[in-house]
C-alpha cells in the first residue's frame, strides 16, 4: 500500500498531518501489512511531521518491526535524515537522553 | 553621487500590539494582512515566506534551504501544538545590510505569540523535576531531546532547530516569560528581567545580501 502524501495532505506537512497517518496506518501495520509513504511533491514535511508519525506508531508497536513495514520513497536527503533522526528517537529512552543531556544543560545554563 | 541606501522591508515597524525586549520596543501589526497568522495554515505561512523572504535566500541552496524553511516552520508549528495562543503567530521580518560595517548582512525573521509561555508549559513537568519551576532550567529543558508534551519518544523539535541554527552561522533570541535564551555561537540561557507575555522568537541569519525591488530603493 502506498500513501501519496501530496494527494492525502497537500505540499505542506507537519504535526498534525504525521499524527493523522499514523491513526490511517496503524492498523494495517499491527496487522503486519506493508506500507510506503511517497514524498513525491511534497514542498515542506517539518521535523515534527516525522516524530508525530514514527512516534506515535513506535508506542503502539516494536520499532524495528515498524521500520521493517513501513518505509519511505521519493524523499529528498533532508527527509531522508529526518526519518532515520526520528526513528533513532523512538528507540531512545528517555534515560539515554537524561544521559547525553546532561553535559550540554551545562553549557546552556553555564 | 548620491549614495543609494537600501531601506530594506520593516515589517516590524508598523504596530498595533507591542512588545519590549531588551529595553527596545519591538512593535508588530496585529492586524496587517500580510502578517497575522490566527490558524494553523501552513501553506499561507510558506506561501508567505517565499514571496516576502525567500528571494533572499536564493543563495541558500538545496539542503539547507530546506533546513532553514524546516527549522523556522517548526517555530510556527510550535505556536499552534502547544502555545494556544488566543491570536496565532505574528510573522515579522527585517533585514541589515549594515553597509558602512564590517558586519555581514542580516536577515532577521521573527515569529511571536501571546499564548502559554514554554516555562509554563515545561513546569507542568516540575512534579518529576522541580528545578523546572525555573524559568532558565526550564527553557533549557525545552532544548533537550525527546521532550515532547505528547510523549516521551517524539520530542526533538526544538533540538533540531537548536542544530540547525549552530550549525549554520544563524542565531536566535528566544524569549518566553521570564526565560531568555541566545542559541547560537555562544549559546547560553538565563533567567530575564522582564517577563514577556508569550514567546518571541528573533531568527537572525548572516550572509544574505538584500535584493531590493525598484520601490524599495530611496
Amino acid at each position: 500500500m502506498t500513501i501519496r502524501l501530496v494527494e492525502r495532505f497537500g505540499q505542506y506537512i507537519g504535526r498534525e498531518e504525521g499524527l493523522a497517518l499514523a491513526n490511517d496506518i496503524a492498523s494495517k501495520l499491527r496487522a503486519k501489512q506493508c506500507c510506503t509513504v511517497d514524498f513525491d511533491g511534497v514542498e515542506v514535511s517539518l521535523p515534527s511531521f516525522f516524530n508525530a508519525l514514527l512516534g506515535r506508531l513506535a508506542e503502539g508497536m516494536d520499532v524495528d518491526a515498524l521500520e521493517s513495514r513501513l518505509s519511505p520513497i521519493h524523499e529528498t536527503e533532508l527527509q531522508h535524515r529526518s526519518w532515520v533522526s526520528s526513528l533513532r528517537s523512538a528507540r531512545t529512552t528517555d534515560a539515554d537522553a537524561d544521559r547525553m543531556w546532561t553535559a550540554e544543560r551545562q553549557a546552556l545554563l553555564g | 553621487m548620491r549614495r543609494r541606501r537600501y531601506r530594506g522591508s520593516s515589517r516590524l515597524s508598523r504596530a498595533c500590539g507591542v512588545l519590549v525586549i531588551r529595553g527596545k520596543w519591538l512593535r508588530f501589526q496585529a492586524c496587517d494582512a500580510d502578517t497575522p497568522f490566527p490558524t494553523r495554515d501552513l501553506e499561507r505561512f510558506f506561501k508567505y515566506l517565499s514571496a516576502e523572504w525567500a528571494r533572499l535566500l536564493i543563495e541558500v541552496k538545496g539542503d539547507e534551504r530546506e533546513a532553514l524553511l524546516d527549522a523556522v516552520g517548526e517555530i510556527f508549528e510550535n505556536v499552534f501544538s502547544h502555545a494556544n495562543s488566543p491570536v496565532g503567530a505574528v510573522v515579522a521580518g527585517q533585514h541589515f545590510s549594515h553597509p558602512h560595517s564590517q558586519r555581514p548582512p542580516e536577515l532577521h525573521l521573527a515569529i511571536v505569540d501571546i499564548g502559554d509561555t514554554i516555562p509554563l508549559r515545561v513546569a507542568e513537568r516540575a512534579e518529576i523535576d522541580p528545578d523546572l519551576v525555573d524559568p532558565a532550567k526550564a527553557l533549557a529543558f525545552a532544548f533537550r531531546p525527546q521532550v515532547s508534551s505528547e510523549g516521551s519518544r517524539r520530542g526533538s523539535g526544538m533540538a533540531i532547530f537548536r542544530r540547525f541554527i549552530e550549525k549554520n552561522d544563524a542565531e536566535v533570541e528566544l524569549y518566553s516569560g521570564l526565560g531568555w535564551a541566545r542559541i547560537g555561537k555562544n549559546s547560553r540561557i538565563v533567567k530575564g528581567s522582564a517577563k514577556v507575555p508569550g514567546t518571541a522568537y528573533d531568527i537572525i541569519i548572516r550572509g544574505i545580501d538584500w535584493v531590493p525591488r525598484p520601490e524599495e530603493l530611496w
